[in-house]
């Protein structure tokens, strides 16, 4: 045998002992035989867990057969592992979890039991650490996807359509598995998992109402319930709409949204500002290593995008003093959800890092005893606004 | 060609290059036989019939009126001919003049005169003195130069190579006009003496490659040459490779470029192409208006080539190792709508995926048989109707149709189609490796494929320079990239 006989012969060899080895190679599978999932709800159920899905009825149909195509699965036991596997034997279809792009989980699975839902997907080897995450405001994931599933939208593609937009009112954020491990690993760590409601339900967002000439419609839709705070791996406390768009100013998270100021005519009609850009600095005053105070400085750019004028022009002084009441405005949203960050002793808005980045040694002095000068350390939030552009006809011109 | 019958009928065979004997007319008779074609004519000097030479030619292959008035007429009627004595006489007067004709040579052996008629010359046999005069006055009957019909070009030249060889090497001096250029001719084929011409420029050309292939060329013994398989055989290094390592062409210009570039070039009596040796793997790729293109644009559309090479090799084994093995690589949104147009069909993607790519080769096939016309109605009823009433019959998928579709579509992106050929079988290999162990079975068979070509040579180069054995210079040069020539250019500019 020539040297390219042995090689030939050797690689063959090699294909051959791994190719029919089934710990190498995946399970052969046809796709036909599967049904990905895409959003999957976790949560406590007694004593039990619960895992639920959401899987398409489509293909089930019938042509021309009309109506809700979606269909929750829950199956119920002692962990989220069997309860996987007795899922994968339910249809003539097996389930997949390698598509999981969305993890609802429920609220007392998220108060009690967090870290357990949580190891589940991190061991799993076919679920997606890049999921998202998100906790159904005070209901079970499985009752949050039971109402969707009443939509003729599907509960993923909605979703989709969600995160897409998340910038439309800057009022969540996305958070993956990763994003939130820091959440369990580390003592003490706060931070803030973004929550889902159904949109009917105008219990937390008063802001706007979404009515449809298809009732069941309207009231079967998701939409961002704030924010889930969490601390030591636990749910202790929920913000609400504009609380998280102020914690979202603070952790420069706010790319675009929509706020408005009354007025200074005689009406007091309503303005709306466009905030097109928003950056927000952290200065950290010490004496000697005790920190007595953070300044929170945040600048921001926005453009009028709504305003009715009588008998006035739009002068410049004018537009100081929108300005003036738009910084007021997220001034006191900011203020108000550190007053809350303090209150509840969570530092969710993660000044911690921003200190260990910025003074790194100091900080290292410090450390230990953070969380109590944190309760108590003066916090004073400084807000600039500008606007930039009015839309009217013959624009403001600044000096 | 197609000798397997022989073996069955048992027929016997005597060969045909033993002509031994004197040169005289009744030889030369006797060695042609009784064939119809063949002319003889005796032609009396001074109505002497006792003072004659005989004339031999083929018809069809002669020109009977340059025959007859340049070379019969002076025998008749020259007034120096008619005071010749003898055949002694005769012959040095037809050599030293009487005739005039440009091509005239003397043999005196009887194997040369027949080779000669045999070529389509005129010969005239003094029998008494057992020596001929050869006259080249054959019929150029063939095609004219026509445009290329397979490779034709949008910009460059328009000439193709026709049957004639030696149109082919006139056609060749006229765009090369330099003292280096040198034609080799070597006779092969035992029966069919086809005449072979060795293209070469001296000053340029590795004389060991041109060595070998003339060395190559001349121990060929076949039969007959009529094909150019014989003669890739001959010259080919990795005889059981079927990826090309003898690049053809048609068009002159391609072939004189490659000429210049110092490779050997090959043109054989009545094939009207030219072949190129040694034929490396990146040649392939080169178009003749890759060179006439601004050079950003040829860089673009050779990338493309490559990708579309990958593309279609790749491919359809992809396909088969996402769906069967690795179904989370596939994006969600997209896996549910391989799903749902898998639904309903009974059989396994593997097959599915191989049953269309056989079905593809069938229908290449039988288009490439048929008339032109006829052949667009089979890619209409084939690609279309049957394709359409196999999807709706939920024989396969619409997906997998899609998948062969655009490997097959890239697959003519190729310019040069013996390598898409090779392409097309390393993709049916490629899908079994894949349907046996998923992406490792894929990446196991690129592997052993870019080995294969990595290790392969001809006639002594690399196959795969210059992306190998060249220490890194010039990869991207004229290769996935065609950089702006600095050819034409002075050297200080």
């Amino acid at each position: 045998m020539n040297n390219k006989t042995e090689i030939i012969v050797f690689i063959l060899f090699i294909f051959i002992l791994v190719a029919w080895n089934d710990k190498i190679i995946p399970k052969r599978l046809e796709v036909s035989d599967l049904e990905p999932v895409r959003v999957i709800g976790l949560d406590n159920n007694k004593e039990n867990i619960l895992l639920s899905i959401v899987r398409d009825e489509s293909t089930d149909k019938k042509e021309g057969e009309d109506g809700n195509s979606q269909e929750v699965v829950s199956i119920s036991s002692s962990n989220f592992e069997k309860a996987l596997r007795a899922l994968q034997n339910y249809k003539s279809k097996q389930f997949t979890g390698g598509h999981i792009k969305y993890v609802i989980i429920g609220e007392d699975m998220a108060k009690n039991n967090f870290l357990n839902a949580i190891d589940f997907i991190v061991r799993d080897v076919e679920l997606r650490l890049t999921s998202e995450v998100f906790i159904a405001r005070e209901m079970s994931a499985s009752d949050l996807m039971q109402n969707e599933t009443e939509s003729i939208e599907k509960i993923s593609d909605v979703l989709n359509n969600l995160t897409k937009n998340i910038n439309s009112f800057s009022y969540s954020k996305e958070e993956t598995i990763l994003d939130i491990l820091p959440l369990l690993v580390t003592k003490n760590k706060s931070g803030l998992i973004p929550t889902l409601m159904p949109a009917g339900d105008n219990k937390y967002n008063t802001e706007w109402e979404v009515e449809s000439s298809n009732k069941k419609e309207s009231n079967s839709v998701l939409q961002f319930a704030g924010f889930a705070i969490f601390k030591n791996s636990k749910l202790i406390d929920y913000l609400n709409l504009t609380e998280a768009r102020a914690a979202n100013f603070v952790n420069n998270l706010v790319s675009n949204t929509v706020i408005s100021i009354v007025g200074e005519n005689e009406n007091k009609n309503e303005v709306s500002l466009e905030i097109i850009s928003s950056n927000t600095n952290f200065d950290f005053k010490f004496d000697g290593d005790m920190l007595t105070k953070i300044i929170v400085k945040n600048k921001n750019k926005s453009n009028i995008i709504q305003m009715v004028l009588q008998d006035e022009e739009l002068s410049i002084d004018l537009v100081n003093k929108f300005e003036e009441k738009l910084a007021n405005i997220i001034e006191k949203e900011i203020e108000n959800v550190i007053k809350k960050s303090q209150e509840l002793n969570a530092d969710f808005l993660n000044f911690e890092e921003k200190l260990k980045i910025k003074h790194p040694y100091k900080y290292r002095k410090i450390k230990d005893n953070f969380e109590s000068i944190f309760k108590t350390v003066p916090i004073e939030v400084v807000v600039e606004s500008k606007i930039e552009r009015s839309y009217d006809f013959i624009d403001f011109e600044r000096d | 060609m197609f000798n397997f019958w022989r073996i069955n009928k048992k027929v016997e065979f005597t060969k045909d290059n033993e002509i031994l004997g004197s040169l005289s007319s009744k030889n030369v008779k006797e060695v042609l036989g009784d064939s119809s074609d063949i002319i003889v004519k005796k032609v009396y000097i001074n109505n002497d019939k006792d003072f004659n030479i005989t004339a031999f030619g083929i018809d069809g292959m002669v020109d009977t009126n340059i025959v007859d008035n340049f070379i019969l007429k002076p025998l008749a009627s020259n007034e120096k001919v008619l005071r010749a004595k003898n055949e002694k006489e005769l012959f040095n007067l037809v050599t030293d003049g009487i005739i005039y004709h440009f091509d005239q040579k003397i043999v005196e052996d009887l194997s040369k005169a027949v080779d000669s008629i045999l070529k389509g010359l005129t010969v005239l046999v003094f029998d008494s003195l057992k020596k001929a005069v050869v006259f080249d006055a054959k019929k150029l009957a063939g095609r004219s130069i026509t445009t290329p019909p397979n490779e034709s070009a949008l910009l460059g030249s328009q000439e193709a190579f026709v049957e004639n060889i030696r149109v082919n090497t006139s056609l060749i001096r006229k765009k090369v006009k330099s003292v280096s250029l040198r034609f080799f001719d070597i006779t092969v084929g035992i029966t069919t003496k086809t005449s072979i011409q060795v293209v070469y420029l001296t000053n340029i050309t590795d004389k060991d490659i041109l060595n070998k292939v003339i060395s190559r060329i001349e121990k060929i013994k076949s039969e007959d040459v009529i094909s150019s398989n014989i003669l890739k055989n001959a010259i080919n290094d990795n005889k059981y490779s079927f990826f090309p390592q003898v690049l053809f062409t048609e068009r002159v210009d391609k072939f004189c470029s490659n000429i210049l570039d110092g490779k050997v070039g090959i043109l054989v009596d009545g094939l009207p192409v030219g072949y190129i040796v040694p034929g490396v793997f990146n040649m392939f790729f080169q178009a003749p208006e890759d060179y006439d293109e601004n050079y950003f644009i040829s860089s673009f559309i050779r990338f493309m080539r490559y990708f579309c090479a990958t593309l279609t090799l790749i491919l359809p084994g992809f396909y088969v190792a996402i769906t069967t093995f690795h179904h989370e690589m596939i994006p969600a949104s997209l896996i549910a709508s391989i799903i749902e147009s898998k639904e309903g069909v009974p059989f396994p993607t593997t097959l599915e995926v191989l049953g269309m790519l056989l079905a593809f080769e069938i229908l290449l096939e039988a288009s490439l048989r048929l008339p032109k016309s006829i052949g667009a109605t089979i890619s209409i009823i084939g690609g279309l109707v049957i394709g359409d009433a196999a999807v709706n019959a939920k024989i396969i998928s619409p997906a997998v149709v899609v998948v062969i579709a655009i490997a097959g579509i890239a697959d003519f992106v190729m310019p040069y189609q013996p390598l898409s050929n090779s392409f097309r079988i390393c993709r049916l290999l490629l899908v079994i490796a894949s349907s046996i162990a998923g992406l490792f079975g894929l990446s196991f068979g690129i592997m052993v494929i870019v080995y294969y070509l990595s290790q392969m040579e001809v006639l002594g180069v690399p196959y795969l320079v210059p992306f190998v054995a060249n220490e890194g210079r010039k990869v991207l040069h004229d290769t996935i990239i065609a950089v702006p020539s600095n050819k034409g250019m002075n050297d200080d500019e």
